[in-house]
């Protein structure tokens, strides 16, 4: 009878022993494996990589968004100019010149801000803290200035390779949530 | 989106229908400074319209 308890006891023992080892496998085992077999890339160890771009890539535009504010719509000092207290400001309208009309094109400034997100991710992202080979290709972006948003999207080839892994990123995209669409259509109204 | 008029500005349709847009202008030296302020833009969009 004795013996029998034991046994049971055991049984049950193992029975715990089978169901923990099932459920550190079932909630980590991804993580075992990669830390076992380092060499494995998956789409989940690129997240990072991927995030890092995208804040890359909002920092452009967040700075060209601050640039195009104060400067009524252009990057830098135009011609035309409003003078205030000693500091100039872009005029948008100048009734000295026969073509008053100097608002920059939207098409302009989607084409600047994309060209800017492509200079910015190439040569001032980073990549080196990620512990993979990466090799970069070139970048295209694209924007769209939205009425409340920003959208840009970047075909930015990334190779990334770890042990005898590779995997290739290649879309990056970005919402900003900005007005600037909304205040630019209220300038052509005025 | 809605608009509220300050300083002179010319209202029409769209501000009557937009009440979160401040306008405000300010006389320059050699021109007019309109500041457009939305409830996400605090800080607001700034620019000149130069006199003849």
């Amino acid at each position: 009878m004795q013996k029998r308890a034991q046994v049971t006891v055991f049984i049950i023992l193992g029975i715990i022993i089978i169901a923990v080892i099932a459920a550190i496998a079932f909630f980590y085992g991804d993580r075992i494996q990669n830390f076992t077999r380092p060499g494995v890339l998956d789409a989940s160890s690129l997240e990072p990589l991927k995030s890092f771009v995208a804040s890359c890539m909002k920092e452009s535009v967040s700075s060209d968004l601050e640039l195009l504010k104060k400067n009524s719509g252009y990057f830098t000092k135009i011609s035309s100019t409003v003078v205030y207290s000693g500091y100039e400001i872009n005029a948008i309208v100048d009734k000295s010149l026969n073509s008053p009309n100097k608002m920059n094109s939207k098409a302009g400034i989607e084409n600047e801000i994309s060209r800017h997100v492509e200079n910015e991710i190439v040569n001032n992202c980073d990549l080196n803290d990620f512990n993979f080979d990466i090799v970069k290709g070139d970048a295209k972006a694209d924007t769209e200035i939205r009425d409340s948003s920003i959208v840009v999207t970047v075909n930015y080839p990334l190779t990334v390779s770890k042990g005898e892994t590779s995997l290739t990123l290649n879309d990056f995209s970005l919402i900003v949530d900005d007005d600037f669409g909304n205040i630019y259509m209220l300038l052509m109204i005025l | 989106m809605n608009a509220e008029v300050q300083g002179e500005f010319d209202m029409n349709d769209y501000f009557l229908e937009n009440k979160d847009v401040t306008v405000t202008r300010t006389d320059a030296d050699n021109g007019l400074i309109y500041r457009i302020v939305t409830n996400k833009e605090e800080d607001g969009f700034v620019f000149g319209v130069k006199n003849e």
